[in-house]
Parts: structure tokens; sequence; C-alpha cells
């Protein structure tokens, strides 16, 4: 295989931008119309993701060792799509009539080597696929309960109809109903209860394609489709150190499963969470939490507003602000979870104050992420 | 924006209207003296109103553009393939390889649904947006109303207050005053005593002296 050949080729199929994925959807959607029915109806999403993952893989087409995890996941979430084994030569042969579209000069050693490559991803994928197999592509959950706080969210509460094993600190995709096709991911705020339903902390974002309908129209009845639980990057480490916990609105999500975790263990290392909002109204779960943290000593709360003047318990400033003006984390593990403007600048604050990157673990609720 | 799936028709009953908009009423905050400006409202709600209406119109016609793309697709299909729609392929070598031409077609076709999206959300987001400005200005007014109507008690315990306050330095001065007055009757009164005890002392003398007098005169 002559990589310094593909990594060319792609680099000028590339330029052409949009029109890529778009030309390489219309030829797989002609050729198998039965396909399309997968996807949704916009694509301007979708394109963008392909683009980028094929981009991903080709710069790393003699070295796939280095995105094999990510293959991994990819191939483990395609099974909640409902893609099986029969569609990835459908794929593969829309993705070389795509290529030798765009491409100048097209040859049969070229075609060759796409298809050797296109066919070792398939591999990991589809291996990958395989050995989740015992897991359910997906999961149906009932929503036994809609709560509508200040604010524009909505704490849900979602009973899987099959045991949904997730660790604190991951997030599921979720689709609804009236959305198909639309996956979006949210990471559960409770741990399991005895009947394995779990709170769902949903904002709504204003535009977007999901959320409103989850917040906003969302009833005691709706089924919801959920995926396998992903993550890694909140998921608590089995060191010793203390904990600083930084959270900015829904952000607070996977760190109330975290302390429920660490009262219901009677862990021993101390969690300080700083919980920040523009204004009161934004602490949606103020009372859960305060009770939460009533119920072990180990774990401390300092609700923080940014726009209002602080007032009893609620101090003033964004919450790395409040947690940086109130003591020396340098020893803490420290974990961050919010919109990703707050994520950005928290990290940097917190790297500014001389806490040690490694110490440092991330997650941003953007839309572009997978959760891997 | 409210079901993707082509050529399903809107649920009317989860639907915000521009007529269930129009006929909203809102209710009155008990306390307030000074309420919603009617007026403000009403023409929020038709603007409310006109916006729906408007995506309304975008989204039948996008609908029935992806309506009619789609029966386009499947006649194409049935025309220029064997492998007969719904049925899973195997992705073998017998498949038709479309013609640039059709792809360029669904690709336009696809951009321009994908466009009616974008809109649509742009149209969503901007009135959220000014609903919830909309909302901000609610909030702020009805502040400011509450901090007035905190304001008139605490101007008429000032009132109250400062009328205390009058009486207090009335009577203080009236105290002083009478002090004054009473420090005065005593330096009247200390004056008095030596000039009463100077008298009782001359007329003492007077009354010794006259026998000494007599006695020698
Ligand atoms: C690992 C992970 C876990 C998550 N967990 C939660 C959770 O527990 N609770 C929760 O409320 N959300 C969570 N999110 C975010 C969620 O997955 C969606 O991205 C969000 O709900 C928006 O989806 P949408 O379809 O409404 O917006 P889209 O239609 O996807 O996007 C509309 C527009 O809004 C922008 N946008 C997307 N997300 C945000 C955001 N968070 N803030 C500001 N602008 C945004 C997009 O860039 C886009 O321009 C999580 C995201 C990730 C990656
Ligand atoms: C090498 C092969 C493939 C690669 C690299 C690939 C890549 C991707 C990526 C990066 C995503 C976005 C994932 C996300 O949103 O979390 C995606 C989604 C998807 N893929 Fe694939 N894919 C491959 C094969 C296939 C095949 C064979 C099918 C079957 C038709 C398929 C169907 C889908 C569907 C239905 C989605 C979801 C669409 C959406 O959410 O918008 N993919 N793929």
């Amino acid at each position: 295989m002559d990589t310094e050949r593909l990594k060319r080729n792609w680099a000028e199929v590339a330029a052409h931008g949009d029109q890529v994925p778009l030309f390489f959807y219309s030829t797989l959607f002609l050729a198998h119309p039965h396909l399309r029915d997968m996807f949704p109806l916009g694509m301007a999403n979708q394109r963008d993701k392909l683009l980028a993952a094929l981009g991903q893989v080709v710069s790393h087409v003699d070295d796939l060792d280095a995105v094999v995890p990510v293959l991994q996941q990819l191939g483990r979430d395609h099974r909640r799509f409902g893609v099986v084994r029969d569609h990835y030569p459908a794929v593969g042969q829309a993705l070389l009539a795509t290529l030798e579209h765009f491409s100048s000069e097209w040859t049969p050693e070229l075609a060759r080597d796409w298809a050797a490559a296109y066919d070792r991803v398939a591999q990991v994928m589809l291996a990958a696929a395989d050995a989740a197999g015992e897991m359910p592509p997906w999961w149906h959950g009932t929503v036994t309960a809609v709560d509508r706080r200040a604010a524009g969210i909505a704490v849900l509460t979602v009973r899987p109809h099959a045991p949904l094993p997730y660790l604190p600190g991951q997030s599921v995709a979720v689709e609804v109903p009236t959305r198909p096709r639309l996956w979006r991911w949210y990471t559960p705020a409770t741990l399991p209860a005895s009947d394995g339903s779990f709170e769902l902390h949903v904002r709504l974002v204003p535009g977007g394609q999901v959320s409103p309908a989850l917040v906003m129209a969302t009833q005691v009845g709706d089924v919801l489709r959920l995926g396998a639980p992903v993550g890694t990057d909140l998921v608590l480490d089995d060191g010793t150190r203390d904990l600083l916990l930084i959270a900015g609105g829904t952000g607070l999500a996977p760190f109330k499963a975290i302390m429920s975790q660490l009262a219901h263990q009677r862990s021993t290392r101390f969690a300080h969470l700083y919980w920040g909002g523009r204004t009161q109204r934004d602490l949606y779960d103020l009372a859960a939490m305060r009770h939460l943290c009533e119920s072990h000593s180990g774990l401390r709360l300092v609700p923080c507003v940014s726009d209002e003047p602080p007032s009893g318990d609620v101090a003033g400033g964004t919450a790395v602000d409040v947690a940086l003006r109130e003591a020396d984390w340098r020893d803490h593990e420290v974990y961050v979870c919010g919109s990703p403007e707050m994520v950005r600048a928290t990290r940097d604050r917190l790297l500014a104050a001389g806490i040690p990157r490694d110490q440092v673990h991330l997650e941003a609720f953007g839309n572009q992420e997978t959760a891997t | 924006m409210t079901d993707p799936s082509v050529g399903t028709p809107p649920q009317p009953t989860h639907r915000l209207t521009p007529e269930r908009v129009r006929s909203m009423r809102f209710g009155r905050t008990p306390i307030g003296r000074r309420g919603l400006n009617e007026e403000e409202v009403a023409q929020f709600q038709e603007r409310v109103a006109a916006e729906l209406a408007e995506r309304d119109a975008a989204e039948a016609a996008l609908r029935a553009k992806v309506e009619h793309y789609k029966r386009s697709l499947i006649q194409w299909q049935r025309e220029h393939s064997n492998d007969p729609y719904g049925e899973p392929a195997t992705g073998g070598p017998a498949v038709v390889q479309p013609t640039v031409e059709a792809v360029n077609i669904l690709s336009r076709a696809q951009q321009e649904a994908d466009a009616y999206i974008a809109q649509t959300q742009q149209y969503c987001r901007q009135l959220a947006d000014e609903a919830h400005a909309h909302a901000e200005q609610l909030l702020a007014e009805a502040r400011a109303q509450a901090e007035q109507m905190l304001a008139e008690p605490m101007r008429l315990a000032k009132e109250a207050a400062s009328v205390d306050v009058a009486d207090l330095a009335d009577l203080e001065r009236r105290l002083t005053w009478a002090r004054s007055f009473i420090a005065s009757l005593e330096a009247v009164e200390a004056q008095l005593r030596t000039a009463r005890e100077a008298l009782a002392y001359e007329f003492d003398r007077a009354a010794r002296v006259p026998a000494a007098d007599r006695r020698a005169g």
C-alpha cells in the first residue's frame, strides 16, 4: 500500500469541501435507497462528521493503531444506528466512486489501495461491534417523571426497560421519538435506583434540534431510545487524592452522580463541588444538592453566581473564581464539566494557577465531540 | 421542525399555532398596581403569531418539496434498478452505479432541505432570543415595581420617624430650656439664699448692736 499516494489523493479530494460528502451520500442513497431511512432528514451535521472521520483515518493510514480506540467506539456506536455487516460494502463502493469523481488521476492501483484501507477500517469497526454483541444495540427507556425547572431546564427521570450498566460520569446517547435519528449525549445524574431508573438534566439550547423537544415537549410515558454508556474522562480514577469538582449549569449532572457514589461508598476522599450559574435561578437543583451534601461528611457544596450579588451561602463570581479565591488546589484531582466556553475558560484559569495538566479532567457539553 | 419523517402532518395538539398565541390571555399579578403593558403584550403576541405563521409556511413548503423529491427518487429507482425498494442490498457488484447527473440532482435536493432546516432553526433561535429579552424586560419592570412598592412604606416609615425626630428635637429644646430655667432658678435661689443669709446676719448684728450702742450712747 502506497500510503503517501493515498494521503496526496485525499488532500486533492478533500479540497472540494462540502461537495465531497454531498456526492458521497447522494451516490450511496441512489444506489441503495433503503439506506436513506437510517439517516436524519437534515444531513448538514453528518456531512462534517464523515469528512472529519475519513480525514482522521487517512492521516493515520500508515499507523492505524493510533486511531483504533476511536474506530472501536465508532463501530460500537454504529450498532445504535442499526448498521450491520452487510451495509459496509455499499458504503465502501460509494466512497470509491466519490474519490474517483474528485480525483484528477484515478488508477487501478489507487483504487486497490483505497479499498484495502477502507477494508481495514471496516474490520476494526465490525470487530468492536461484534465484541459488544451481548449488550443490546440500544435500550428503550420510559420517562417516569418530568420536572421543568427555572431557566429552561428539565429534570427527567428515565426507567430503562432492561438494565443499563453505566458508571457515574458516563453519558448515554438519547433519541427522542419526535426527532428520529437525531442522537444527542446526556449524562445520568444519579446512581441507578432500585428499578434501574436515573435522572437526566437537560438544558434547552435555543434553536437546537433536540434539547427544546426534550425540555418542552417530553411527557410522562414517552419512550426514549438510549445508546450504550460511553466516556472515561469524568469517571473517577481509583487514586486517593481529594477532589475539586467545577460545574456550570447542567454540567452538574455527572458530579451529582459521582458525589452520590462517594456518599454511597462512604468514601474517605473529600469532594468540593463549586457549582456556578449566572443567577440563582440557574442553580436548578440546589435543594437536592444540599440534601446530598448533608448525607455524607466528605461532600461540600459551594453554589456560585456570576451576575448577581452573593447572598447567604451563595458565593459571588464564576465557579472557578470562587474556588481559586478560597484555596490552593494543587494537590487535588480536578474535574470540570459545562458548556464548551465554560470548560475552556476554567481550564485556562486552573493551569494558570499551577494545577498540573494531568490532574485536570474535562468534559464539554458541545455537540461536536462524541463522548469518547 | 416537528417531525422530520417526510410527509407526516404536524401534530395539531402539541403545536403552538398563530391562533393560540393570539388568543392567549395573561393573568395579572395580584400585588402590582402597575401590571403588564397590555398593548406591548398584544404587539408581542402579534409578532410571535406572525413569525409562527411564517415558520409553518416554510415548513409546509419544505415538506412538499421533500415529498416531491422522494417520489422522483422512487420513480428513478424503479426505472434504473432491479433492486426493489426497501429490501436490504448485499452490496455485490450487481448494483447500478448512478450517473453523475442523478447524483447532482439529489445533492441539490439535500442542500435545499438542509437550507430550509437551517432557516427554520434560525427563526426559532431568533424567536427564543426575543422572547428571552422580553421576559428579562418584564422581570426588570416587575423588579422595579416591587422596589417601588417596597419604597412606599419605607418612605412612610421614614416620614413617621421624622415626625418623632422633630418631636424629639422639640422636646430636647424644651428640656434644655427647662434645664436652663431650673439652673437659673437654682442660681436665683442660691443668690436669694446668700442674700437672705446676709440679711439675717445684718438683722442679727442690728439686733445686738443697739444694746451696745445704747449702752455706749
Ligand atoms: C459527553 C456529553 C454529555 C452531555 N451531557 C449533557 C447533559 O447532561 N445535559 C445537557 O443539557 N446537555 C448535555 N450535552 C449536550 C447535548 O448533547 C446537546 O449537544 C445539546 O442538548 C444541544 O442539542 P440540540 O440538538 O438541542 O442542539 P443542536 O441542534 O445540536 O445545536 C444547535 C446550536 O446550538 C449550539 N450548541 C449545542 N450545544 C450547546 C450547548 N450546550 N451550549 C450552547 N450552545 C450549544 C450548536 O453549536 C449549534 O449551533 C452533552 C454533550 C456531550 C458531548
Ligand atoms: C469505515 C466506515 C465508516 C466510518 C468511518 C463511519 C463514520 C461515521 C461517523 C464519524 C459518524 C458520526 C458518529 C456520531 O455522530 O457519533 C457516523 C454516523 C453514522 N453512520 Fe457511519 N461510518 C462508517 C460506516 C457506516 C456504514 C457502513 C453505515 C451504514 C449505512 C453507516 C451509517 C451511519 C449512520 C446511520 C450514522 C448516524 C447519522 C447521524 O447520526 O447523523 N456508517 N459514521
